[in-house]
């Protein structure tokens, strides 16, 4: 524990270093390049929610993360054309404010979470991956097919959106306003899993026969945690369209789905930094290895193959030996 | 006239052609220890699984308190006051003694959705998880991980668990099985203890122990009832000595 | 709409389920026997359908290199097999989602460094080019009709297979009771290596197939393993007769909710709007299908109830 928390420190001081000096140095494209760091870590954050401590492998979290997108593209295209979206009789004026599209954001993915995951539930196992990988499936061509967001092509906005007091534009700003959410959703996740309802979670977890004979009900308790991680993940995609100032289908593609997955095993499952940690060496070896052959993906692939076989704790199970519980 | 706690009319279930349960009656009223015997595969885990609400019945009913609870899930019975414990020992095993009892009492206030405040201070779930832990005697292993508990420990944490629901009966699948002559003592002595606060269903392989503590014993032969009576009863029953006639003598 | 379309679609609808039933059978397959979830099924599509290309355009025939497609992919089988899949059968899902999801990466990109990004394209045989004229003039591609008989032979081949050789029993066996395999003197590490190579021989087999009227690509497999997926929970997972109905049922759906549906909103819509939600909803029939069938039954069509 002592040792994972220096750990945590080192990974989380050497981040924060890294975009100081980049800043000092006047190099915005590493800034950039941290702040997707950061951004890929709060979507891990979020599965890590589901996957890690409450034991749901859901293979389609690039459902929450693109819907989040799309959540701020589409408010930002109605600000964009002054026109409001109209949606039966209710009427929402488009929003060019960063807190008002997380807040669409949270609540759509949460949503969209409750309905998937209110039906996937009813199942376990190898049933729940292959459904919640389907429904996925089912909002990636929704999406490519309907074309009033742009199908197919995505959303593109022309500027950033804005947040009260900080110029968004200014990239180590903006990374610091990100740095700032992940903070904080990490503080909260941290919180949720020492309450009682993350130890309901956790024993959902390992024994859901006992949990139910508690009069706990291990379904309402997944269900809550399945939407709370989707939200987080929602979240982490309406800023990466910001990022970005764009957003298409490819968010919501199933490769996504498997990415989000790989920056919570490379860092470690179910372990509080352990997102942030895969998510930096994600892009570090996208960044170092993708210079060096068109093929990284196939390095990354024996890497992942080579984690599970051999190293499950992930780098920081590698590094702080075995996971404490309780 | 004793209340009847529990009760079960004309239970039923088939696998396939097999008759796991046939038309079964039996009642549990208040304070008695009503324990039910017969030999291996004669249908006494899917009776008891029909009884917590993990399997439907092909026909009859359950009653509890006088509701039907066919249409109740699992968890809804054991809020209504149906306690239980497993024939395998069916625990936290990565939580602490004191976790396992925590989560119980959670379980019996009803208080599970508190996302921010650490369960650890949580001032209300600790003591009285501790209260529980002194009654079954566990206090001083109150921070041991359940996976270092020995098996007679294991049982007792069950039995704890299952009283911190504050139960109106108690489903009890064989506590005896592998806790050793001392464990076994010690646990004959806390049924009869409970006995005047929860009514108990004990499935029971232990003879001596299903003998000294039942106030009516019902012996279940291939999925029926062929005899309910005092254990005097049952001592002397030429029937009840031909189904074990081979098995386990009484 | 005309009934000789209608017709058509009825019979690219079976076409497609067929298609499906071929790849879904190896993945319950082989979760039925050794319990494992195998993401990297697609690839083996995409290595069958990629030899056959290779060795068709090296040759000239398409059915050199449809044999060259079941040989590789059945080849890429056991060597995933031995080298990766057997360390993972004692694992939980989340480590064989991983596992097989890395395999996935490699495969692709190792494919792409062998044969580039470019598609490539397989021609169909001569023999089955044109089309074939049904009594009442009602045409249709021989090469579809017979990608449709491939497919059912294919279905009778493996129930067969499992019903009545001893190759069957065996896997029967270890769907059932994995311990009375070892008990029975059977070597079970030589019966998953070939219940996998089979999953994938069929899985290349199929990519061949459809290969020949769809482009050859990097990244065909993984679509065609979703709907597999969606085609497993409908049917149930481990049944092959599930397999089989779920497929006839997506491929249909499929198929003719892609020509229907914007018909049906054409008659109180203007056809511009009718078009864009009737295609968008027939995206989303078959999952809206699959939804359906889990609220009834959670366990697929002929699933083991819980």
């Amino acid at each position: 524990m002592r040792r994972e928390f220096w750990i945590n420190t080192v990974l989380i001081g050497g981040l924060l270093g890294v975009v100081v000096l980049a800043w000092l140095l006047d190099e915005p494209f590493i800034i950039t390049l941290s702040t997707k760091v950061v951004i890929f870590a709060l979507a891990g954050v979020g599965l890590n929610l589901a996957l890690g401590h409450g034991g749901l492998v859901s293979f389609g979290h690039a459902a929450f993360f693109g819907l989040g997108g799309y959540a701020m593209g589409i408010l930002a295209s109605h600000a964009q054309s002054f026109e409001p979206l109209q949606l039966g009789p209710l009427v929402i004026e488009g929003s060019k404010s960063m807190p008002v599209i997380w807040l669409a954001a949270l609540a759509v993915s949460a949503l969209a979470a409750l309905l998937i995951g209110s039906l996937s539930l009813r199942t376990s196992g190898v049933y729940f991956i292959m459904i919640t990988l389907a429904f996925a499936q089912m909002i990636y061509y929704f999406a490519i097919s309907w074309p009033a967001y742009g199908g197919e092509d995505g959303l593109l906005i022309y500027v950033r959106n804005g947040f009260p007091g900080l110029n968004t534009l200014d990239p180590i700003q903006f990374f610091l306003l990100c740095a700032a959410v992940l903070g904080v959703c990490l503080f909260l996740v941290d919180r949720l899993v020492k309450s009682r309802f993350g130890m309901a979670l956790e024993a959902a977890r390992q024994n859901p026969q006992r949990v139910t004979s508690l009069g706990i009900d291990p379904y309402k308790v997944r269900l809550v945690a399945f939407v709370l991680s989707a939200a987080i993940t929602g979240l982490a995609g309406a800023i990466y369209a910001d990022l970005n100032r764009f957003v298409s289908p490819a968010m919501l593609s199933w490769q996504v789905s498997g990415e989000i997955m790989v920056f919570v095993i490379l860092g470690g499952v179910a372990r509080f930094a352990g997102p942030l940690a895969g998510a930096a060496l994600f892009i570090v070896l996208e960044h170092f290895l993708g210079g060096l052959t068109d093929f990284w993906q196939f390095w990354l692939g024996l890497l992942l193959l080579l984690v599970i076989l051999f190293a499950r704790g992930g780098i920081i199970g590698f590094l702080a030996g075995e996971r404490r519980h309780g | 006239m004793v209340e009847t706690v529990l009760s079960l009319q004309g239970l039923s279930k088939n696998f396939g052609a097999l008759a796991a349960n046939n038309e079964v009656n039996l009642d549990l009223k208040q304070g008695e220890i009503h324990a039910l015997i017969g030999p291996n595969g004669a249908g006494k885990s899917t009776l008891i699984k029909q009884i917590a609400g993990e399997i439907t019945p092909d026909a009859g009913a359950v009653y509890f308190a006088g509701q039907n609870l066919n249409a109740v899930r699992s968890v809804k019975r054991v809020r209504a006051g149906l306690g239980r414990t497993f024939q395998v020992s069916s625990l936290i095993t990565e939580f602490t003694v004191e976790q396992n009892l925590m989560l119980a009492v959670m379980g019996a206030q009803q208080r599970t959705f508190r996302f921010f405040k650490r369960f650890t201070q949580d001032a209300t779930l600790r003591q009285q998880a501790q209260h529980h832990l002194e009654q079954l005697g566990l206090q001083g292993r109150s921070d041991v991980r359940v996976s270092q508990l020995s098996h007679g420990e294991r049982r007792q944490l069950e039995m704890a668990m299952a009283l911190a629901l504050k139960p109106k009966a108690l489903l009890l699948d064989e506590p005896m099985a592998g806790i050793g002559p001392g464990g076994t003592k010690e646990m004959t002595d806390l049924l009869a203890r409970l006995k005047a606060q929860v009514p108990i269903l004990l499935v029971e392989h232990d003879m001596a122990a299903v003998f000294a503590l039942a106030d009516r014993i019902s012996v279940l032969v291939y999925g029926r009832i062929i005899l309910t009576g005092t254990a005097e009863e049952i001592r002397n029953s030429p029937q009840v000595q031909q189904a074990y006639l081979g098995e386990e003598a009484p | 709409m005309s009934l000789s379309l209608f017709l058509e679609q009825v019979l690219n609808g079976l076409q497609f389920g067929v298609m499906l039933f071929v790849m879904a059978a190896g993945l319950t397959l082989v979760f039925g026997v050794m319990g494992l979830i195998n993401l990297a099924h697609g690839s083996l599509y995409m290595v069958g359908a990629f030899a056959c290309a290779a060795v068709a355009a090296a040759t000239g025939s398409f059915w050199l290199g449809l044999a060259a497609s079941l040989a590789a992919a059945a080849l890429a089988g056991v060597i995933v097999e031995i080298v990766v899949i057997r360390r993972l059968y004692t694992r939980d899902h989340l480590d064989q989602v991983l596992a097989t999801f890395a395999l996935i990466l490699m495969f692709s990109e190792g494919t792409r460094w062998l044969f580039g990004s470019f598609p490539l394209y397989l021609n169909t045989p001569e023999i089955l080019s044109g089309p074939i004229t049904f009594p009442g003039g009602f045409q249709y591609p021989a090469y579809r009709l017979a990608i449709i008989v491939i497919g059912f032979a294919v279905a009778g081949g493996l129930f067969w297979l499992i019903g009545s050789t001893r190759l069957g029993i065996r896997i029967r066996a270890g769907e059932s009771d994995r311990e009375m395999i070892n008990a029975l003197g059977i070597d079970i590490g030589k019966l998953y290596t070939a219940v996998f190579a089979l999953g994938a021989a069929l899985a290349g087999f199929a990519g061949a197939l459809v290969g020949a009227i769809q482009s050859v690509q990097v990244g065909m497999g993984e679509p065609v393993l979703i709907l597999a997926f969606v085609v497993i929970v409908i049917g149930g997972i481990g049944s092959i007769s599930g397999a089989l109905i779920g497929s006839i049922l997506v491929g249909l759906t499929d198929t003719l909710g892609r020509t229907l549906l914007p018909l049906v909103f054409s008659t109180f819509m203007d056809n511009s709007a009718a078009t864009s939600t009737g295609s968008a909803l027939a995206s989303m029939l078959i999952y809206i299908l699959m939804a359906a069938i889990l609220v009834f039954r959670p366990t697929g069509l002929f699933g083991a109830r819980s």
